[in-house]
């Protein structure tokens, strides 16, 4: 302060500068220390990791080769005891992620094992940790190592205060498959709430009937995003099973829907749904008033080996829409292969002059 | 006088000091974010099947990249993501951007077609590869990278656009690490921006980034700058849902929203920007939900100008587009409805980012004239120089800590050369940013940007979210 001028304006301002100055260096210096830590910390773990990788290696390539699976995983056992608690869950990581080319009954022995030696409670007592990303990281974990005991965990971390961490644990339930988790996940996936959409949608797709369950709800929910989801999620379900009751829903939202978002959802997911006899909605649909819901119809009725679809298809060909009339014509080129929709495909083909038909045969034929 | 100029000295010093703060708070939230990402985590695990993800068309505008083009190709054709097209718009080249390609991929011809939905210059021909029908080669005649963009986007097939440089490398995950806001939220998310890194002296083998180095002057000094930019600020702008820019070296787009709000606008230097600020103009009051998205992990290598006439051209081209840009969308500025882009984001752009450069060169003149009639204020000078230079110092180090948390891609040695480099920044680098972009500030000022008054308003559309087919899942 000293050495500035008495008599110049805004001297009183130079004392707080001064203590501004050297806070600003403090902080800086703290910084620079934090930086140099964070990238020692990255340092250890990557080490930690290439160890343990390395005394994983041979038991994992006999596990993988087959065998004697028990007496392999067993082998597992001295190795995991010899790690510190901290390492436990990692090595576990690395065992399953290395087996993710085994069968399903080596990877149930494996985690028996795992869970025998302490690395899924580890897993479950990290949900609790204080950093969010490391509940994230636990519970994405448990997805791949946990029991049927992880799923309450999960199922609690449901509440987190993190989105991030609510959607690992999410993930992980889908993972572990168990129906536990529909009911709670259903009332997140229908009040949009706590969960992306995408997230709920993963997961319920692999709950099987209690997730389908959740589907057919949401096709009456009052969200859009819900219902043009439902449409999916019925379509998903239904390659396994329930495929008339999923073409009546899926028709029925065609035909009452005032939101095109969901009459374009509802099209587009009907092409899980191969068959050879197109849905009269589906059919319908390509006079629909959206391009959107157009596009969709022309390239969900390439499913169905159907010469009503052949018939829609054709006139669609030279639809104002460019993308609904590219799509028209290699829908009506994928039916030309087909047993019913086959001969009149190739005659609407033949007959058209459209450039969308020259366009997809002409790529059709570099394919070929 | 002496007194006019510590008043005035002390304006510049608290804008910038405002400026600062406003800027640390972003990169704090940005920090925090990264902390606690999951770490390490790999995106492929959660990846649907094929028939039940959207499908990606790449699209690459080429003017004259007969060097680059092939590999580019290649590399994109490298990814395993599926559905996958990759568009190579060849934008009336006069060099062999074309036959290279032509020779490298065996291209066929196929009819052109009508019905494009958006204008663009004339179409000369659409070719596809024989070796497979993932790349298409449209030719047009010359109308800038916005104008092939938009051809591009009439001849993509795919739901989602990625738009990309011809000279820059997407890493082979970068697709699918951007591909994850959509995944979550499907029928809200309309892009996501990915990050960009200088690639300069990095070692490359087969169309991939293996070690990445860290050159020094204006390499090192774009490199800080990048990483500030993206990193440092981006992390934050996405989770207030206020992002204004999604990089036109790497961006995922739904195409039929991009379509819909009129695609790029060939007649504005900065069409990324301006095409980022109109989707959140044009979409937000119908569409209240949609957001546009940031994937720090989604990597694409880019080459910066290595000399310093390349990057001052670079720079006046930036200064220009962002002035366009925050003219077109003024309305936004303070608006409620457009949420943190017209809250936040829109205020801090006009207010900070696009003035900026004339408080600084007038903070120096200030500085200067202060000590020749003065020279007994250099205290008061050299104090808030101090400041100023330390709060910049703060925000490259938070950024280079959010970078750590992130990627730990530079070796030990790399990181202490970026270190050094960032301290001699506000020497020289600093200065020459800010007298280029107050160039190109004049230059627009005063008229000698060509096209400048005739942006076409009417042009610009109004994407309903009815019109937008939703995303396959």
């Amino acid at each position: 302060v000293a050495g500035v001028p008495p008599d110049l304006p805004l001297r009183d301002l130079f004392e707080p500068l001064v203590w501004v100055v050297a806070g600003l260096a403090a902080v800086n210096l703290a910084l620079f220390v934090a930086l140099v830590v964070a990238r020692e910390q990255w340092v250890v773990h990557r080490r930690l990791r290439e160890r343990i990788g390395t005394r994983l290696a041979p038991v994992i390539e006999r596990l993988l080769q087959g065998g004697d699976t028990q007496r392999a995983a067993e082998e597992l056992r001295p190795v995991i005891a010899g790690l510190g608690p901290q390492a436990r869950p990692v090595a576990a990581w690395l065992v399953l992620d290395g087996l993710r080319e085994a069968d399903a009954g080596t990877r149930d022995v494996v985690r028996q094992v795992l869970a025998e030696s302490g690395a899924v409670e580890l897993a479950e007592r990290a949900t609790r940790r204080w950093m969010p990303w490391r509940r994230a990281l636990a519970c994405e974990l448990l997805g791949t190592i946990g029991t049927e005991g992880s799923v309450d965990v999960l199922v609690w971390r449901l509440r987190d205060r993190r989105a991030e961490v609510r959607s690992a644990a999410a993930r992980a339930l889908g993972m572990l498959g168990h129906p536990v988790a529909a009911s709670p996940l259903t009332e997140l996936f229908l009040r949009q709430e706590g969960v992306p959409t995408g997230v709920a949608y993963d997961v319920l797709s692999r709950l099987g009937e209690a997730g389908a369950d959740a589907f057919r709800q949401g096709l009456e929910s009052p969200r859009v995003s819900v219902r043009v989801t439902s449409c999916f999620g019925i379509a998903a379900h239904a390659e396994t099973v329930a495929r008339g009751q999923a073409v009546a829903l899926l028709e029925q939202r065609l035909r009452t829907e005032e939101d095109p978002r969901v009459r374009a959802g509802a099209a587009s997911a009907m092409r899980s749904l191969r068959g050879d006899a197109a849905p009269g909605a589906l059919l319908e649909a390509v006079h629909d008033p959206v391009p959107a819901v157009r596009r969709s119809a022309a390239k969900a009725l390439a499913a169905f080996d159907d010469p009503a679809a052949v018939a829609a298809l054709g006139p669609l060909t030279s639809d104002e829409d460019r993308e609904t009339a590219l799509r028209a014509a290699e829908s009506l080129l994928a039916l030309s292969d087909g047993k019913r929709g086959g001969e009149p495909a190739r005659r609407t083909l033949l007959g058209s002059d459209a450039w969308t038909v020259e366009s997809a045969r002409a790529t059709a034929r570099l394919t070929a | 006088m002496t007194d006019a100029l510590v008043i005035a000295s002390f304006v510049v010093f608290a804008y910038f000091a405002l400026f600062n703060l406003f800027t640390l708070g972003l990169l704090a939230i940005s920090f925090g974010e990264s902390t606690w990402l999951v770490r390490g985590r790999q995106p492929q695990r959660g990846l649907r099947p094929p028939g039940h993800r959207p499908g990606i068309s790449v699209v690459v505008p080429a003017y004259n990249e007969q060097e680059v083009v092939v590999a580019t190709v290649s590399a994109l054709l490298r990814h395993d993501y599926a559905p996958l097209e990759v568009v190579v718009v060849d934008d009336g080249s006069t060099d062999a951007t074309f036959a290279r390609l032509d020779h490298a991929f065996d291209l066929v011809q196929l009819p052109v077609g009508s019905g494009f939905p958006l204008p663009t210059a004339a179409l000369r021909s659409l070719h596809v590869s024989r070796r497979g029908r993932r790349l298409r080669v449209v030719r047009k005649e010359n109308g800038g990278r916005a104008d092939a963009l938009n051809a591009g986007l009439g001849i993509a097939r795919h739901e989602l656009v990625a738009i990309t440089d011809a000279d820059s490398v997407l890493h082979p995950d970068a697709l699918i690490r951007a591909l994850r806001p959509f995944e979550e939220h499907p029928d809200e998310c309309v892009a996501v921006g990915g990050t960009i890194r200088v690639a300069n002296r990095s070692r490359f083998s087969r169309g991939r980034v293996e070690v990445p180095r860290i050159g020094g002057g204006i390499e090192a000094m774009q490199t800080l700058e990048y990483v500030r930019g993206f990193l440092g600020t981006r992390i934050a702008w996405s989770r207030l849902n206020g992002l204004l820019i999604v990089s036109g070296a790497f961006g995922l787009f739904r195409r039929e929203a991009l379509i819909g709000i009129g695609g790029f606008l060939p007649s504005t230097m900065g069409e990324d920007m301006e095409a980022t600020m109109r989707l959140h103009h044009r979409l937000r009051s119908r569409w209240p939900g949609a957001r546009i998205a940031y994937a720090a992990d989604a990597i694409c290598w880019t080459q910066a100008p290595n000399r310093l006439s390349a990057l001052r051209g670079q720079r006046v081209r930036w200064q220009v587009g962002l002035l366009e840009s925050v003219r077109l969308h003024a309305a936004m500025l303070g608006r409620r409805r457009y949420g943190a882009s017209g809250l936040l984001s829109m205020p801090y752009l006009a207010l900070f980012e696009a003035i900026s450069p004339i408080f600084e060169l007038g903070g120096y003149a200030i500085a200067i004239v202060l000590l020749i009639v003065e020279p007994s204020a250099w205290p008061w000078v050299a104090a808030m120089l101090l400041v100023t230079v330390l709060f910049g110092q703060l925000q490259t180090m938070l950024a280079l800590l959010v970078q750590e948390n992130e990627f730990h891609g530079y070796s030990r040695r790399d990181l202490t050369r970026l270190l050094g480099w960032s301290l001699l920044e506000c020497l020289w680098y600093h200065p020459l940013l800010a007298l280029w972009r107050t160039s190109g500030t004049v230059r627009l000022l005063i008229g000698r940007r060509p096209g400048w008054g005739k942006i076409p308003r009417e042009a610009l559309g109004d994407a309903p979210p009815e019109a937008v087919t939703p995303l396959t899942r």
